[in-house]
């Protein structure tokens, strides 16, 4: 595994906990003092990276995430942030600051509707399958990169606003990887139960949800 | 002596079937005249192929029943359509091109060339050709069923149109045909085993090879997921009004008033009984469950079995035919589902299988001349011919479709169902509370 396909896998293990400025500095520490220690050494370099007692609270959790994300197929793992010696913050300029508009919020509120209806295992599942097969919905590379991403740390912001057109073939992108884990007669009351569950928050916007659909 | 027997039978005919009130007041007039003796016998042929006609008429709606219970209920309209249209595609068609090709003058023994658009003729010929535009369609529809739930509405019916205009008229001429090549050669196949029935099992397998399976029925880790009908009460009903036209279809192809129809319909019905108690049976030996689906499609499947054989087989073999016919169809649904064939409702294993089998087994079990090598090596060249004719054309027809209009409809329409991306119309809008989908949404959805 060279340096920037593991600092992707850390990079991926810590997304979900923390901020940008505490990611560049782990991404940096674990550059300079972690990169060429061997696997044990993440224990250690998890406990730097608890700065905080929020940090420390759920450290065995970041450690899991690290592993796993060790572990994960390439496909699997985020776009490399580069390295991030030196640096205060990391440089990812969309992601703190975008404000979703209402058809991407009901989106990301129903995919995460739809996912909520499947266990752990088919979940991730299903997440490899979109990723296998996010190249047939031709999206431009940045849109690309930034959707997987998404995709693969599901529980990070939405980087951005994307067409209707394009929201509404990630659906069905869903959809379909439904059907494949759990055949249609099942995916079809998913889908329906997800629509169901988001049609309030949908009224509310003032969106109709069926657009999506 | 044989007028007299006609007429009885006609009489009872026309008290029999009351329902059809038009053809039994038809048939009662006929019968009143018989003290007059003024009937000839060229009308009382009429009204029995006409009737006939009518019964095979019927199976349109047998066929459409059942293919729509055995679908989702989000494909209903779809699949009620398909079965309308192609009847009425199919009867333009064949009146147009296809009962010249098959009937017309036929030089060659391959295809007929006149009585194209036929407009004028003698009353006979235009009995013959509403009979057989019945056939035609019948030919045409039990394809709907194979492709159902993921085929673009307009690729089906263009691919309707080729059948009814083409595959199956060249196919007819060359065995109903009387100068056809493998009329010449002694083929059997009485009520269309093989023109009808087989044909439409091997135009399904081209359609469906080339359309793939619905989306999730086969899973990329090979898990085979169950897509189950939404409508079992449609599905039987579906299968008994099928059952009921079989007597039209086998015991009208006599073409006339004849003594031997008490025998066809006889063998019709062991045909149907058995092949539906051999389904059952197989169920049991290999312990899985007794599906309805499987019962039906086994009745059906014996029913295309005796097709071919019905006017020359005797009635323990007609019935052995059935019961053979019905194991096939369980058999075959097997088969296909393990090479991740996608076939909505058994269709080619019902059609295509068993109107192998029914065409081979008119002739082991030929009447006076059974298990003859010469007349089993006929049926044979002849399922063949058949095969190789129909599935090829039918695969290049589709494949022309696909490449030019498309025959799949896109995952967006699967996930919608066709019911809304091909109609704008729900089948149960006051019964779909629990779907993603409702009456109230078809306005706000967007075209695709």
């Amino acid at each position: 595994m060279n340096l920037p396909l593991r600092r992707r896998a850390i990079y991926t293990g810590l997304k979900p906990y923390l901020n940008a400025t505490e990611m560049a500095q782990a991404l940096s520490m674990w550059e300079t003092e972690f990169s060429l220690k061997p696997p044990y050494a993440l224990a250690s370099f998890v406990t730097r990276c608890c700065t905080t007692d929020e940090l420390r609270r759920v450290r065995t959790q970041i450690l899991r995430a690290l592993i796993t994300a060790i572990e994960s197929p390439e496909s699997l793992l985020l776009s490399d942030p580069g390295s991030q010696v030196g640096k205060r913050t990391l440089s990812d300029e969309d992601s703190d600051t975008i404000v979703l508009d209402a058809k991407n919020s009901i989106f990301v509120a129903l995919s995460g509707a739809l996912w909520n209806t499947v266990d752990e295992a088919t979940e991730k599942s299903i997440i490899d399958f979109i990723l296998r097969n996010l190249t047939h919905l031709k999206l431009n590379a940045k849109q690309s990169q930034k959707i997987k991403d998404w995709f693969i740390s599901r529980n990070t912001a939405f980087p951005c606003n994307f067409e209707l057109a394009t929201l509404q073939k990630l659906i069905n992108l869903n959809y379909i990887a439904l059907c494949e884990y759990y055949g249609p007669v099942k995916a079809d009351k998913l889908l329906s139960q997800a629509t169901h569950a988001v049609e309030a928050e949908a009224a509310r916007q003032q969106f109709n949800l069926h657009d999506l659909l | 002596m044989q007028r007299n027997t006609c007429l009885t039978i006609l009489t009872i005919l026309g008290l029999s079937l009351g329902l059809l009130s038009p053809a039994a007041s038809l048939a009662g007039a006929v019968s009143s005249q018989v003290s007059n003796e003024t009937v000839s016998i060229l009308a009382i042929n009429s009204v029995w192929v006409v009737l006939a006609g009518a019964l095979v008429f019927l199976m349109q709606a047998g066929f459409a029943m059942l293919e729509t219970g055995m679908s989702r209920s989000k494909n209903a309209v779809n699949i009620m359509m398909k079965n309308y249209m192609d009847l009425c595609v199919g009867t333009v068609l064949f009146w147009l091109v296809g009962y010249g090709l098959m009937f017309g003058t036929n030089v060659t023994g391959w295809i007929g060339t006149d009585h194209f658009a036929l407009g004028d003729g003698d009353d006979w010929e235009f009995t013959l050709l509403f009979f057989h535009i019945m056939f035609a369609s019948t030919a045409a529809t039990i394809v709907s069923g194979a492709m159902a739930e993921r085929t673009n509405y307009l690729s089906y019916l263009f691919g309707a149109i080729g059948i009814t205009a083409v595959i199956y008229p060249v196919l007819g001429s060359w065995i109903w045909n009387d100068h056809g090549w493998l009329k010449q050669m002694g083929f059997i196949d009485f009520a269309g085993s093989t023109v009808v029935h087989s044909l439409g099992g091997w135009c399904a397998l081209a359609g469906v090879i080339l359309l793939g399976p619905r989306l999730g029925r086969f899973s990329e880790s090979g898990k085979v997921h169950s897509i189950p009908g939404h409508n079992i009460g449609m599905l039987g009903l579906g299968g008994f009004i099928l059952w009921f036209g079989w007597f039209g279809f086998n015991a009208g192809s006599t073409l006339e008033a004849s003594t031997n129809i008490g025998l066809i319909v006889l063998n019709t019905q062991l045909s149907g009984a058995a092949g539906a108690i051999g389904a059952v049976l197989i169920s049991v030996i290999m312990r899985k469950p007794i599906l309805i689906s499987n019962t039906v499609n086994g009745s059906i499947a014996g029913l295309v079995a005796i097709t071919a054989g019905c006017a020359t087989m005797d009635v323990p073999y007609a019935a052995l035919t059935g019961f053979i016919g019905g194991i096939i169809s369980v058999l075959g649904v097997l088969l296909l589902e393990k090479v991740r064939i996608d076939d909505v409702v058994g269709a080619i294993s019902v059609h295509g299988f068993a109107g192998v089998w029914g065409t081979l087994a008119a002739g082991i079990f030929l009447k006076g001349n059974m298990f003859n090598s010469d007349q089993i090596v006929v049926q044979l060249i002849g399922i063949s011919a058949t095969f190789i004719w129909v599935f090829f054309a039918a695969l290049i027809m589709y494949g022309l479709i696909k490449v030019t209009f498309g025959l799949r409809v896109s995952t967006m329409h699967e996930q919608r169902g066709l019911d809304i991306t091909e109609h704008g119309e729900i089948a149960y809008p006051e019964f779909s509370q629990n779907v993603a989908y409702r009456a109230e949404n078809l306005e706000q959805l967007q075209k695709i």
